[in-house]
């Protein structure tokens, strides 16, 4: 019964070459977006990562399958969603990483950015002040 | 280990008559007793500067620090205490001033105690003093949970440091200029600086006094601390210092004439080149 499913060959050739040109049409699209500068090189890297394994997964879907067997997933699907899961866990976190980054620099500016306006500010009331006293 | 094995010498004293002081204010909608807080402040330390930095408020509070003869840092959005705060040492060590105090606005820190938390620091006796309720006279009663956590963290900072700190959550501080710019580098916690500033400034060889002040119950405006936020506080605070003694190898070292080292990294980088020549 689950015959279809676990054996090699059981996906059919049809869905195998729809997550191919998926995955090339993801991996293309993000090449491109960082041709486009809309993307970082440092931040498309674990995408393009992500679509490769992807593409990589649909074309070697035989040893995809020995590789699940091997780890003791029996059912071969429940093995792919556990790659994407952990792919998107590591962009999560890569994120997290960024924003933590960013916001310190953020709380740098912002601090910055408030003294040198109080500067500003004291030094224009000085130049006032000066200005009434000839 | 001993805190005090790594401090090289003390800091150069400071005598009142020359030292240029500023009181740093952090302010959050604190237009009802803020005005107060500076006169009071201006009466018992005429010769002090005095900063307010604004957090992003709502209310007319850059208004009447500037109508009290305070310097305004207007923060363009909400940075929390810690990051306003920061941002007073960061206008300290831009001007050269040699020490700071630090008040909080809501009435809670009686100016009169100002004098006695800064004259250690003036001394050069100690390079942070910590303004103690629980040394001195609470003159309010603080809700339990909140009594707990700092007694609980106090303790654990009390058992790395083998030193006391009855109220290591006191924003009432007086700190010498090395101490200054040891937090406005990256060295101070954005939200509330707590028993793992304390652990971090021992660790990183300063010497650190509590002192006992006078605080009162709020005049005006509400608290930062809520119940609800306990859990995340106690969560947090244990998660910062583990990280704070994690990194005991990182954390710069005051050195000699009140000055201190960079970074670990830092320091490896220059040590590098001349250990490639030997080899």
């Amino acid at each position: 019964m689950n015959e279809p499913l676990s054996i090699p060959g059981g996906l059919q050739l049809r869905t195998q070459l729809f997550v191919i040109a998926v995955g090339i049409a993801m991996l293309l699209f993000i090449l491109n977006m960082v041709r486009r500068k809309q993307l970082r090189e440092q931040y498309s890297l674990l995408w393009l990562f992500s679509a490769v394994v992807m593409t990589l997964c649909a074309v070697f879907i035989r040893q995809v399958d020995k590789l699940s067997h091997l780890v003791g997933i029996h059912y071969p699907p429940a093995f792919l969603f556990l790659v994407a899961i952990l792919l998107v866990l590591v962009l999560q976190f890569h994120f997290s990483t960024v924003i933590s980054n960013l916001r310190e620099q953020n709380k740098s500016l912002t601090q910055d950015l408030g003294i040198l306006a109080a500067e500003v500010r004291e030094l224009r009331r000085a130049i006032e002040e000066r200005k009434k006293v000839p | 280990m001993s805190a005090s094995a790594l401090v090289v010498d003390k800091p150069s004293p400071l005598t009142s008559a020359v030292a240029r002081v500023l009181v740093v204010v952090p302010a959050h909608n604190e237009q009802e007793s803020l005005g107060d807080t500076l006169d009071r402040i201006r009466s018992e330390m005429p010769e002090t500067d005095m900063v307010v930095v604004n957090d992003y408020s709502t209310d007319r509070t850059s208004e009447v620090a500037r109508a009290h003869g305070a310097v305004v840092v207007e923060l363009p959005w909400n940075l929390g205490y810690g990051g306003a705060v920061q941002t007073g040492f960061k206008y300290a060590v831009a001007h050269g001033y040699d020490a700071v105090v630090q008040m909080d606005a809501d009435g809670q820190h009686d100016p009169a105690s100002a004098r006695a938390v800064l004259a250690p620091v003036l001394a050069g006796e100690a390079d942070v003093v910590i303004g103690s309720r629980f040394l001195g006279r609470a003159d309010y009663a603080i809700p339990a949970p909140r009594r707990l956590g700092m007694m609980l963290f106090g303790r654990i900072a009390t058992a790395v440091t083998h030193q006391r700190f009855s109220d290591p959550t006191s924003g009432f501080q007086a700190l010498h200029r090395c101490a200054v710019e040891f937090f406005a580098r990256d060295n101070y916690p954005s939200d509330f600086p707590d028993a793992d500033t304390l652990i971090l400034l021992s660790l990183a060889g300063f010497r650190v006094r509590e002192v006992p002040v006078v605080m009162r119950a709020r005049t005006a405006g509400t608290s930062m601390h809520s119940n609800l936020r306990a859990v995340y506080y106690v969560a947090k605070m244990l998660l910062s210092i583990l990280m704070v003694l994690l990194r005991h190898s990182r954390v710069p070292r005051r050195v000699a004439g009140g000055a201190f080292t960079g970074d670990a990294d830092a320091d490896a980088r220059r040590t590098r080149p001349t250990r490639r020549t030997q080899s």
